[in-house]
C-alpha cells in the first residue's frame, strides 16, 4: 500500500531524529566513584587488589624473587 | 594483537601512558602502571580522563573502538615489560563485566601472548595463581616475561 505524503514524511523525521540523538548521545555515566587525583585512584585499586590477592601465598613470589 | 592501537604518550618514568580514543566521540584515557607494596608487581589500571581532570574507571563509553583500546593497552604493556623484564604485571577488571571482558580478550589473544608472555589467572580462594585456561571464572589476572626465574607453579 502507498503511504501517504505526509506519514512518509514523519517517518523521515523520525529516523532522522533517532539517527541524530544516537550520534549525539553521551556516554552511560553511572554514578561510580570519580578520582581527583592520581594517588587517589592508585590507593583505591591497590586495595581493590589486594582483596583479590588476599588468599594468595605472594610469600611465594617474593622468595623466589630474592633467590 | 596485531591491530591497529593508538599513539600513545609516555609519562610519569613509563607508569602512565595517555592516548586519546577515537570512536563515535574524542575521549582522553591513560593507562596507569601503578607500584605496589610488593617489589616488581605492578598494578595496572585503564581510566578515562574527564575534561575537568578527574579519573573515571566505571564509565561505559562504549566508543566503538574497543579492539583499539585493548590493543592499545597491549602494546603499553609490551613497552612496559620491555623497560621492566621482572616486572609481574596484575589487572582486575573495575566491574565484573569489564573483568569478563578482560577475560574474554585473554582467551581470543592467549597464542600470540604465549609467544612472549606468562600468562596467569586468579580464582577466588586459591592459594596461588594458575596458568590462565579459558573459560575459568578468573578474578584477576598476571602477566609477566616469559623465562622469570620465578615460577606459580
Amino acid at each position: 500500500m502507498q503511504k501517504k505524503p505526509e506519514v512518509y514524511m514523519a517517518l523521515t523525521y523520525i529516523t532522522m531524529e533517532i539517527q541524530t540523538r544516537i550520534r549525539t548521545a553521551k556516554p552511560v555515566r553511572p554514578e561510580g566513584r570519580r578520582f581527583k587525583t592520581v594517588e587517589e585512584l592508585k590507593t583505591f585499586k591497590n586495595d581493590e587488589l589486594n582483596k583479590v590477592l588476599k588468599n594468595l601465598d605472594l610469600s611465594l613470589l617474593k622468595r623466589l624473587k630474592d633467590q | 594483537m596485531n591491530e591497529p592501537f593508538y599513539d600513545f604518550t609516555v609519562l610519569d618514568q613509563a607508569h602512565r601512558f595517555d592516548f586519546l580514543s577515537i570512536g563515535r566521540t574524542e575521549i582522553h584515557k591513560a593507562i596507569f602502571y601503578f607500584t605496589t607494596e610488593l617489589p616488581d608487581f605492578y598494578n595496572l589500571v585503564l581510566a578515562e580522563i574527564d575534561t575537568d581532570g578527574e579519573l573515571d574507571i566505571y564509565t561505559v563509553s562504549d566508543n566503538g573502538d574497543m579492539k583499539f583500546v585493548l590493543s592499545t593497552v597491549y602494546k603499553t604493556m609490551a613497552h612496559f615489560l620491555d623497560l621492566k623484564p621482572e616486572a609481574v604485571i596484575s589487572f582486575t577488571g573495575s566491574t565484573p563485566a569489564r573483568t569478563r571482558l578482560y577475560r574474554i580478550a585473554l582467551s581470543i589473544n592467549l597464542s600470540d601472548l604465549h609467544q612472549n608472555f606468562d600468562v596467569y589467572g586468579v580464582l577466588e580462594k586459591e592459594s596461588r595463581p594458575e596458568l590462565f585456561c579459558k573459560n575459568k571464572n578468573y578474578r584477576g589476572f598476571f602477566i609477566c616475561r616469559k623465562n622469570q626465574k620465578f615460577t606459580w607453579h
